[in-house]
């Protein structure tokens, strides 16, 4: 599917078409730090072997008792304080570790941020989810059906994990990622200016959690307790997501009317370094222009670009205007890309980490 | 197009920073340091140079340099005559 990409020369009569515009953004890990020394022993990995393998130093681990709506509220809350200005009237929930397999995220976090009343429901992407999530707002935005979006990205990855499972295990942790979003001009600091997103449903095992749904319910025989567990194929994965990540990124580009020399920084789903690094030779996009933090969060799903871009921005390292390259591959299998203008934010985007 | 062997021994230590001399026929890819997410990248990466599906089977831990190459050869020689 492509967007907007007839829109980008608006004639000198006519005003720029409309577009969907970043207004706030910002992030939240739980405080509890996992290193890799502190990594189940019966793993057997090292720390060494864990960052050559996936450029992870440490990951983050919500509390017992803590779920994802209440990450998802923190941060949710956080974009709201940036943007400030007028209430959403519509909440957007990406998330591949719902607290209940019903209802929807979305209007229970609504009701807790004081937003009751509002248009809430979730989008299922997996990790491509905030992409998904962002298109979603954008169709929602310049439909008129919305005028202010918040789009919350959380995952509490360490409930859905195999203890037994090694690979997962040391990539994935928990943590969210929002943004605000209203209607504005093509062109303007934090526009959405292109979208590519894909999927291949032939590719759905190779990323699931295969129980727990309507499947098992009419089988019930055919299922074990592992099977409420996250699986990956990581090798099959590892390729399709470097193909992916890096077609949907050219997609993108060209949809855009952007070369890679143009993009002035690619947030790439924080999958695992070495993916990062063989998409970015790919695209190409050399490594400085990356935006990345998953050595110090790892594999934060569906949050993981916020989470980068709320990180990098609370350092300020990203400047309005910007060009800013997003692409995402998950479970489905589904990807996803967007080109986006930094926006000039309000006010300062507070640091990733909980209030001291 | 370059011959497969150059493709292989060029990948590898461009890439994956094997030494030149160590890029023997009997040498295994787990003895170059590969290790599994190495091997699906060096898959990749020779997917995409020579145009030919690599099998997981065709760059295991154990296959050795030999073997990846003679296994490549076969399939681009099948490609062409096609």
């Amino acid at each position: 599917m492509a967007c907007a990409e007839d829109q980008l020369t608006p004639s000198a009569n006519r005003p720029a078409p409309s577009a969907a515009v970043l207004d706030g953004i910002a992030g939240y890990v739980p405080a509890g730090v996992v290193a890799n020394a502190g990594l189940p022993s019966a793993w057997d990995v090292d720390d060494a072997w864990v960052r050559r393998r996936t450029g992870i130093r440490e990951r983050r681990r919500a509390a017992p008792g803590v779920s994802t709506g209440d990450l998802a509220l923190e941060a949710g809350r956080r974009a709201l304080t940036v943007a400030g200005g007028a209430p959403v009237d519509t909440v957007l929930v990406a998330t591949s570790t719902p607290d209940r397999p019903m209802p929807a995220m979305a209007p229970l976090l609504a009701t807790r941020l004081g937003l009751g009343g509002a248009a809430a429901w979730d989008v299922s992407a997996a990790c491509s989810g905030f992409v998904y999530g962002l298109a979603t707002a954008s169709g929602a935005l310049l439909s008129g059906c919305a005028d202010r979006v918040l789009l919350v990205a959380a995952e509490v990855y360490s409930t859905l994990l195999d203890p037994d499972d090694r690979s997962a295990g040391i990539v994935f942790g928990d943590g969210a990622g929002a943004v605000v979003l209203r209607r504005g001009r093509l062109g303007e600091p934090g526009s959405v200016l292109a979208f590519d997103l894909g999927s291949d449903g032939s590719g759905d095992e190779l990323i699931e959690v295969s129980g727990g749904g309507a499947r098992e319910r009419a089988t019930p025989g055919a299922y074990g307790p592992g099977d409420r567990f996250f699986r990956m194929r990581g090798r099959e994965v590892f390729q399709h997501a470097v193909t992916r990540m890096t077609q949907s990124s050219q997609t993108v580009l060209k949809h855009a009317g952007w070369s890679p020399e143009d993009v002035d920084r690619f947030c790439a789903h924080q999958a695992n370094a070495r993916i990062l690094t063989a998409v970015g030779e790919r695209v190409p996009i050399p490594g400085p222009r990356h935006v990345t933090n998953i050595e110090r969060v790892g594999n934060t799903g569906a949050a993981s670009i916020p989470l980068a871009l709320a990180d990098a921005a609370s350092r300020g390292e990203l400047q309005p205007g910007e060009r800013v390259l997003l692409t995402t591959f998950g479970a489905g299998l589904t990807w996803g890309s967007a080109a986006v203008l930094w926006p000039e934010l309000g006010r300062p985007v507070p640091g990733i980490e909980p209030a001291r | 197009m370059p011959p497969v062997q150059t493709v292989v021994t060029t990948v590898l230590t461009e890439k994956f920073e094997v030494s030149p001399e160590s890029v023997l026929p009997d040498a295994t890819l787990e003895s170059l340091d590969l290790d599994s997410l190495a091997l699906a990248e060096l898959a990749l990466a020779l997917q995409e140079e020579l145009g030919v599906k690599v099998e997981e089977h065709e760059a295991a831990k154990r296959t050795t340099v030999g073997e990846l190459v003679a296994a490549l050869h076969a399939k681009r020689a099948e490609r062409d005559s096609l």
